[in-house]
């Protein structure tokens, strides 16, 4: 079984490097910290020193170069019977709802979304929330108008049939 | 009673003050206590003074407290109509008004604590089938005991109506029960209380319960040589007997008179001792069936079920949503076909892959790794170099040993309607979940995982976040595949 993933803007990568950013700013602080609080007038060991920044240099590295591997691997499918998400860099996780599941549906745009002119999906069921993230403004108000509508027919049905009872 | 405008039970006033009465009184004794044991003449010293005025500041929050309430009592009223529960707060600062569909309201928990007996009325607590709300409950109220059944009864009835309307839909398992005439009633006797008491109860609880008792007695204690030794031969058993009764003490009060029933599409759970809960749901707002088995369970052969509904069960209070007591294995079969036939099949587990060990191994290599650490570290500063010769390969051994019994415990099994997922290495949970119950999939592909072939998967449902996410273990992709396709046809749904 081969699911057509759709894959979302390349505005995307400038979204995750803009976090990636903001992500490494504040564990630089915390390393800046930690440093002049404890590491070096407690530590004046060489060995250690190098150690503190080869790991806060590594994580450093992995922010900006995870956008760059997250980006490809994000990818998403909506059709008439379920949502499906996949996204990951070690470990790459697959969500799937039916759509028949799903009773709410919300675009939300966070600060950085609103810098790059993007929009995230939220589909909510009643086991948990599946979020389609970096899409363009207009796909995601498309995409959960259809969505909106798919749930509406499916309400529809059901009442029609209630009726003709 | 229909269409017209109820006022709860005056006593909720009492019902809502009551922990602060409470923490009121236990302040009071304590400082009489206090006072006692001093002489008069620092009765009212400058300490006592400071604690008499706070007492008094929190008697005067509580009188201000139960004024508030009593306005709020006043004007709150609830109206059931033909198809609605309605749920008016029109305070002057405070408005709220909640109509609900009468078969929306997935559970009715009828509950009498002491005080509700003294005044006649019951605790009703009201939940919604939504996984927004399914930690809480929606609505508790305070009603005399004519209205909480006749409200009990009208949400019964509504939704008797949706179901039927679900048959005609639909015509699924369920309706050939709703047919039946018949009343299956399942009582426990106080023997089965205490059998329960004994399997079902883990030994880490055993253990907890033991600490606790032994660090309120220790204080107690003249810690000699001699108080040492009685401690270590006499001491650790009797606390541990100790506990297993007041756990078995415990358990009966809270479960006294368990009793389950089934009327058409409806199940009724009743239990308590002092507090007495009594359960009121439909069936098709059951999501799940959870198969347990703890350590001692699966040495005697015994098993209880639990209930995954929205409203079933308080984790507050921790007690579980239990709906059978431990029961070996014929009578669970027995239960499982009698009073929820839905949920019932013969179905053969699929267990995972050879292949399916070594991402397994490696999930346990982690905790190892860090133990392991921890452990040569610890020995090398104790310059116990011998110990830790010995400890490192029995922590390899246990490692490998603990890794193939979770591989093994693993199991999956499906039919068109169910889904079966087996998991623990100890203590054995297996759930049993209608593919129309499903509500989201999530398959992971790991680096160890994407080398051997295999994933693993997390079913979603709708219940309590303890229980809401379900792993799978590490299986072939195409069992997963399998699921997901099953989960979208949504066959045999009820």
């Amino acid at each position: 079984m081969k699911l057509k993933l759709n894959r979302v803007s390349k505005k995307a990568i400038v979204n995750m490097l803009i976090t990636s950013a903001a992500v490494a700013l504040v564990i630089n602080l915390i390393a800046l910290t930690v440093w002049f609080a404890l590491i070096r007038p407690e530590m004046p060991q060489k060995l250690v020193q190098c150690i503190y920044f080869l790991v806060v240099a590594f994580l450093d590295i992995i922010l900006f170069i995870s956008p760059f591997i997250r980006y490809p691997r994000y990818r998403y499918s909506i059709d008439d019977v379920s949502i499906v998400k996949k996204e990951g860099i070690i470990f790459v996780s697959t969500e799937i709802a039916p759509i028949e599941r799903v009773h709410q549906i919300t675009v939300k745009r966070g600060p950085i979304d609103n810098l790059t002119g993007l929009a995230k999906v939220v589909a909510t069921t009643a086991g948990g929330e599946i979020v389609i993230r970096f899409l363009e403004l207009e796909v995601a108000f498309e995409l959960a108008n259809s969505l909106a509508g798919t749930i509406k027919g499916i309400v529809k049905e059901q009442a029609n049939d209630h009726e003709k009872q | 009673m229909k269409n017209s405008k109820i006022r709860q039970h005056p006593s909720i006033i009492l019902h809502e003050c009551l922990r602060l009465m409470f923490l009121v009184l236990f302040f009071l004794i304590g400082l009489l206590q206090e006072n006692s044991q001093t002489n008069a003449e620092t009765f009212f010293g400058p300490s006592d003074m400071l604690a008499w005025v706070f007492c008094f500041g929190i008697f005067i929050v509580l009188a201000v407290i139960a004024i508030w309430r009593y306005f709020v009592w006043k004007r709150t009223f609830i109206m059931i109509t033909d198809d609605a529960f309605v749920y008016d707060k029109r305070t002057r600062i405070f408005k709220k008004k909640v109509s609900l569909r009468l078969e929306q309201i997935s559970t009715v928990n009828l509950q009498a604590t002491i005080l509700n007996r003294c005044f006649d009325t019951y605790t009703v607590k009201l939940d919604i089938n939504s996984s927004v709300t399914a930690d809480n409950t929606d609505f508790k109220l305070v009603l005399k005991k004519e209205v909480a059944h006749f409200l009990q009864r009208e949400i019964a009835a509504a939704r008797q109506k949706a179901t039927e309307f679900d048959e005609a839909v639909g015509g699924t398992l369920l309706c050939d029960l709703q047919k039946q005439s018949n009343t299956p009633v399942l009582r426990f006797g106080l023997g089965y209380i205490v059998r329960h008491s004994l399997v079902a109860t883990s030994l880490g609880t055993i253990i907890a319960f033991g600490v606790v008792l032994a660090g309120v007695s220790v204080p107690f204690l003249e810690f000699s040589q001699l108080v040492i030794s009685l401690m270590l031969a006499v001491g650790i058993p009797a606390t541990l007997i100790l506990s297993v009764v007041f756990i078995i003490v415990r358990d009966i009060f809270r479960y006294y008179g368990f009793t389950v029933s089934r009327e058409k599409g409806n199940l009724s759970v009743t239990f308590g001792l002092i507090t007495r809960r009594s359960y009121r749901l439909s069936i098709d707002k059951v999501n799940a069936l959870v198969i347990r088995q703890g350590v001692l369970g699966r040495i005697s052969g015994m098993y209880y079920i639990e209930m995954l509904n929205v409203g079933m069960g308080e984790e507050k209070e921790n007690i579980s949503p239990i709906f059978c007591l431990c029961v070996n294995k014929f009578y669970l079969e027995w239960v499982i076909k009698t009073m929820v036939p839905e949920f019932a099949d013969t179905l053969e587990f699929v267990k995972p892959p050879k292949k399916a060990l070594l991402p397994q191994m490696v999930k346990g290599f982690i905790w190892f790794f860090i133990i392991g650490i921890v452990l040569v570290l610890s020995f090398v500063a104790l310059g116990e170099t011998v110990v830790m010769m010995v400890g490192l390969p029995l922590l390899l051994l246990i490692w490998v040993a603990v890794s193939y019994a979770a591989y093994r415990a693993k199991g999956i099994a499906t039919n068109d309607r169910l889904l079966l997922i087996a998991t623990g290495v100890l203590s054995r949970r297996i759930i049993i979940v209608p593919f129309a119950k499903v509500q989201k999939i999530k398959v992971i592909k790991g680096p160890v995982g994407r080398i051997v072939g295999v994933r693993r998967g997390v079913i979603s449902i709708l219940a309590t976040a303890i229980n809401q996410n379900n792993p799978t273990g590490y299986f072939m992709p195409e069992t997963f595949e399998k699921i997901v396709a099953k989960t979208k046809a949504d066959l045999g749904g009820f």
